[in-house]
């Protein structure tokens, strides 16, 4: 029983925690974010386990978290405003050339950080030549050129 | 319209936007990073066990019993006890733990051993050896197995009593 309750609420408390450190964290991955992922593996791997370190409870662990995992990919595929509260939307930060200085105070997005995807994906040297850049579900930026 | 009114409005192209409930999540994201620093400072206040929030000590209303305890502890972690007590000089005397704490924690180590020791339902009972002026400590380790609020008592047989108010995070 413990199994299923120690993944269940390590999924929810990660899925929380993440859901506030915000999507950028998770799209623009440095390599001491990494680092940092291994870290909070690490650090939630006692708490899922307990004492009990045989391959049945960590049977037992992973399926249960593979069984919530593809549970909330069902609910989001029946109710797109239960997928958006969970990934959230893809948000415009730049129209035909203008940054939305708002919107990106608010998603917590700077001028370089959309120049870099812009001229990382695009080669675009300033924000005119932008049509649209748009915070994607996943955090990243993508950019489409006038 | 505001030009700040206007930047909010939801887009419909290139991309379908719902700006009112994404601003519901960056507002979820600013009091959720509030949160989380208020939760390390508790941490650091010993909110989870080790800090001023957590360190407890109890005396007894007769003052031959003082327990330096933990309030708050976390399940499956270890953490240390101290009983001191107090009986007749050059006599030896008996600690009695009652059955709730030893439910809740299980002993990992006892130093000095006792004398000897006894358990029945209601607790244990450790007879202590005391110094010349029949003060005795005993330094404990326990390992938490419970969870919730434990209230559990220490006495010294024929003497005072501390009562412990403890609780054990999942």
């Amino acid at each position: 029983m413990d199994a299923v309750l120690r993944a269940g609420a390590i999924y929810f408390v990660l899925l929380v925690l993440f859901r506030v450190s915000g999507r950028r964290s998770l799209g623009e991955m440095t390599s001491f974010d990494f680092v940092l992922m291994l870290i909070i593996g690490e650090a939630t791997q006692q708490a899922l386990l307990g004492d009990d370190f045989s391959v049945t409870n960590a049977v037992l662990v992973i399926v249960t978290l593979l069984c919530i995992d593809i549970g909330f990919s069902l609910l989001k595929r029946r109710s797109k405003r239960i997928g958006k509260l969970i990934d959230g939307g893809p948000t415009i930060v730049v129209e035909n050339g203008t940054y939305l200085r708002q919107r990106m105070h608010e998603a917590r997005v700077q001028e370089d950080d959309i120049m870099q995807a812009a001229r990382l994906g695009q080669g675009v040297e300033t924000v005119e030549q932008i049509k649209f850049a748009i915070i994607e579900r996943n955090g990243k930026i993508s950019i489409i050129v006038k | 319209m505001s030009s700040y009114d206007q930047e909010m409005q939801d887009r419909q192209h290139p991309v379908d936007e719902d700006i009112a409930l994404q601003r519901r999540i960056w507002k979820f994201e600013r009091v959720g990073w509030y949160v989380l620093l208020l939760v390390v400072l508790l941490t650091l206040g010993g909110l989870f066990s080790r800090g001023l929030l957590s360190d407890a000590t109890a005396t007894s209303a007769q003052k031959d019993l003082t327990v330096e305890y933990q309030r708050f502890h976390r399940s499956g972690g270890v953490d240390a006890m101290v009983i001191h007590s107090h009986g007749q000089p050059g006599k030896p005397h008996t600690v009695f733990v009652d059955a709730a704490l030893l439910e809740a924690f299980s002993v990992d180590s006892m130093q000095p051993q006792p004398i000897g020791s006894a358990a029945n339902r209601q607790g244990l009972k450790l007879t202590m050896t005391g110094d010349e002026r029949g003060d005795s400590s005993l330094y404990l380790t326990w390992r938490n197995d419970g969870l919730g609020l434990v209230a559990g008592h220490i006495a010294v047989e024929g003497g005072g009593e501390v009562s412990l108010n403890q609780f054990i995070y999942p």
